[in-house]
């Protein structure tokens, strides 16, 4: 086991200070490609580094630590997804019970780098992109998106890479289906 | 329905685009965060600690309080015997 991992079982807070700084970005810009929601991105890095803090101990080592703690952050950005997903449900059921709610639609922040003359294009697929189901959000997101290997995807997802081809395939063709 | 090559010219669009980057630096607000939780934790064990002496020392006296019942209603038992049988050693 590396110094690493062993000051971050024993607590020491120089090596997870250290930890927060080498990765936070990393998981910001993941939960960023998953939530495109500043706040809520920050959040779950946050609960990200919280949970590794809780369960370092039970880090067996079978991935590298990066890839776990990614790991993490992609799980933890799928239930703000799905979170999100049953409060818009239930907002749309029974409007009177959240009147107040932020519009998840106006928080949505959008690469600054996109070209003006694509910018209809993009924000065509974005949003539907935003319509897929949490699970085929995330894998189209990794594979398409970020242009991961599929192996590195079913690693972070926790899935076998059957299932994450056929959660991007089902993912394309609805995606197909929103921008015809 | 698109089609895939329209699909790509789409997706053309958001690839390759930079790394989101955060505002401001989360070190500090993690720290804080995990030093709240083992403190909250660590009350929590506090109390739990505390509840258990407490629930101990209220099984105690319960206890005591039931084995002085236990030999006062024994004592009232004997009582009660020897005043039978004084009773009966009068009808003899």
């Amino acid at each position: 086991m590396n110094k690493e991992i062993q000051g971050l079982i024993l607590g020491d807070e120089f090596a997870f200070r250290d930890l927060v700084k080498n990765y936070q970005n990393r998981i910001f810009h993941h939960s960023m490609q998953i939530l495109r929601n500043r706040e809520e991105a920050e959040d779950v890095c946050q609960e990200t580094f919280v949970q590794v803090f809780e369960s370092i101990h039970s880090f067996k080592g079978d991935s590298t630590l990066s890839t776990w703690i990614i790991r993490i952050a992609i799980h933890k950005s799928l239930e703000k997804l799905r979170r999100k997903k049953r409060r818009d449900q239930l907002r749309e059921l029974l409007p009177w019970w959240m009147p107040n709610e932020e519009n998840s639609e106006e928080a949505t922040e959008w690469n600054p780098e996109i070209q003006l003359e694509n910018k209809e294009k993009a924000m065509a697929l974005y949003h539907a992109i935003e319509q897929l189901n949490p699970n085929q959000r995330v894998a189209f997101t990794l594979i398409k998106v970020e242009e991961m290997p599929y192996a590195e995807a079913s690693e972070l997802m926790n899935l076998s890479i059957k299932a994450i081809e056929s959660l991007v395939s089902r993912a394309k063709e609805n995606i197909k289906k929103q921008l015809k | 329905m698109k089609s895939e090559k329209e699909l790509d010219d789409y997706l053309k669009t958001i690839q390759g685009l930079s790394t989101w980057k955060l505002e401001h630096d989360l070190t500090d607000p993690v720290i804080g965060k995990i030093k709240e939780k083992v403190k909250d934790q660590n009350t929590t064990t506090q109390w739990l600690a505390a509840a258990s002496v407490l629930i101990c020392m209220l099984s105690g006296l319960l206890f005591l309080a039931g084995l002085k019942e236990k030999q006062a209603l024994a004592s009232y038992q004997l009582k009660e015997v020897s005043k039978m049988y004084a009773i009966n050693n009068l009808n003899y």
